[in-house]
């Protein structure tokens, strides 16, 4: 099933539309809606995420979101797996992603824990992605499908960079959803210009003669700019944008 | 072949860890004569605590260590962000999860020399190859890296031309330049026809462990 994938143009648009949702997430409940809405569109098993080293949040143990059975999570909180779980050892270790196939299952602990794992539907594969923030801060970002292993193999080949992108995205959205940093807005170089005549009282038809674009580029600036800035109206858009530095107060 | 190391390994591989660490004194302090920290006749920054993934290129017969690489994600403290942000224009950040950065490049004096009929060394080659490919199983698009001149003919003579992103700038004596590095099966590809290099240069052991951290 994932291989019929590979021609259709699905790809592209399940990420960018991924990445959107993600990155206007503001309150913590819709990190499991949005980690549900990419199972279904990824077709995967499970998707879970586990916040480090992110102050008071995280003292007591890491910040998850999970889309396991109500039964696996219980399962996992009683048997203190937390402890056995070789994937959140690897935090720490290693920059790569982790197949789940290659944990050494030798020893016992691990491997009835993987057992357990899958008789409670958690997946029949899976890789983690650990993820590093900007000040120390960590998590691990974990999918599981029921692919069979020829179709993993190429599943992983396939996908392995959207997962990546996705991580580091649900890594910023628990960050800004727990008020932990300022979310990031970024305008491009005309978007700034645009904005900076507006705060300066300019008009959509001054700004366009000033910057010799036409009436309808410069509305169609100001439409992306509420966009990005999640804004209602010009002047809560220029707010916002000096607030965060991204124009210059007006002379 | 290629060896990969976590940083968070540094005790159980301390030989390997260790004959990099003097190579890279070797190749930085004595001979390109850079501002880094030689203790104990070892060459270590800030970043090798932040575990990192090492490449050592390790000779196949012996098991000798003739050089490493170091990567790390950009999303963290990286070398670009922290050590040479004037690189890049204003505000300009390279902060990606598909971008790492490699840093460290290095070997020992010696194995730069090319084997015979080809542009570059094996070690070179190694190393670039296993850049490539350890970017590949991250699912990387590429990787950045700050480095002199005398790299970036190194790099293009790889097949692995360096996208010069940023302004070049001297820094103590020599240009220094901030450039990404594609990641793909071409590029792989373009590497190996350049290089000679057939299939892949990690140690598959290495890898088993490293992807199992």
């Amino acid at each position: 099933m994932y291989i019929k994938r590979l021609n259709t143009n699905l790809e592209e648009d399940a990420l960018l539309t991924m990445i959107d949702r993600v990155d206007t997430i503001k309150k913590n409940k819709e990190i499991n809606t949005a980690l549900h809405e990419m199972i279904d569109r990824y077709s995967l098993k499970n998707a879970a995420y586990m916040g480090y080293n992110m102050g008071t949040l995280t003292q007591a143990e890491p910040y998850a979101s999970v889309t396991y059975s109500d039964d696996w999570v219980k399962q996992y909180r009683e048997k203190s797996y937390l402890d056995v779980d070789p994937v959140l050892q690897a935090v720490n270790k290693s920059i790569l992603p982790i197949d789940w196939q290659s944990f050494d299952i030798s020893n016992q602990k691990v491997r009835r824990f993987f057992n357990e794992a899958k008789d409670a539907g958690v997946g029949r594969n899976g890789i983690s992605i650990p993820v590093r923030g900007r000040n120390g801060d960590a998590a691990i970002f974990s999918i599981t499908t029921n692919a069979k292993e020829n179709d993993w193999v190429q599943f992983k080949r396939q996908f392995m960079r959207d997962f990546q992108v996705l991580a580091v995205h649900f890594h910023q959205s628990v960050l800004v959803a727990n008020d932990i940093i300022q979310p990031k807005y970024k305008l491009s170089q005309r978007e700034v210009e645009v904005l900076y005549w507006t705060a300066c009282g300019k008009t959509g038809e001054e700004a366009a003669l000033i910057l010799g674009i036409s009436k309808r580029g410069v509305r169609f600036h100001i439409y992306n700019i509420m966009h990005k800035l999640n804004c209602t109206n010009v002047t809560h858009a220029v707010a916002k944008a000096m607030y965060f530095n991204l124009i210059k107060p007006p002379k | 072949m290629i060896f990969l190391v976590n940083g968070a390994e540094r005790d159980q591989y301390s030989y390997h860890i260790n004959t990099m660490h003097k190579i890279r004194a070797a190749v930085f302090y004595d001979r390109l004569q850079w501002e880094v920290k030689v203790e104990n006749g070892l060459e270590k920054d800030k970043f090798d605590d932040l575990n990192p993934l090492y490449l050592l290129s390790m000779d196949e017969i012996t098991g000798r260590i003739r050089g490493s690489a170091r990567l790390l994600p950009t999303t963290g403290p990286n070398m670009l962000r922290d050590v040479f942000p004037s690189l890049l224009p204003n505000d300009e950040i390279v902060e990606s999860a598909v971008i790492w950065e490699s840093s460290r490049f290095s070997m020992e004096p010696g194995a730069e020399t090319p084997s015979p009929g080809q542009l570059v060394s094996q070690v070179t080659a190694e190393l670039i190859a296993g850049i490539c490919e350890v970017g590949l199983i991250a699912g990387l698009t590429d990787v950045v890296s700050v480095f002199d001149a005398r790299m970036v003919r190194i790099m293009r003579a790889s097949g692995s031309p360096a996208t010069i992103i940023g302004k070049p700038q001297r820094i103590g004596a020599f240009m220094t330049y901030a450039g990404l590095f594609e990641v793909s099966e071409a590029a792989l590809e373009n590497i190996r026809k350049a290089t000679g290099l057939e299939g892949s240069v990690l140690e598959p052991q290495s890898v088993t462990r490293c992807l199992a951290a």
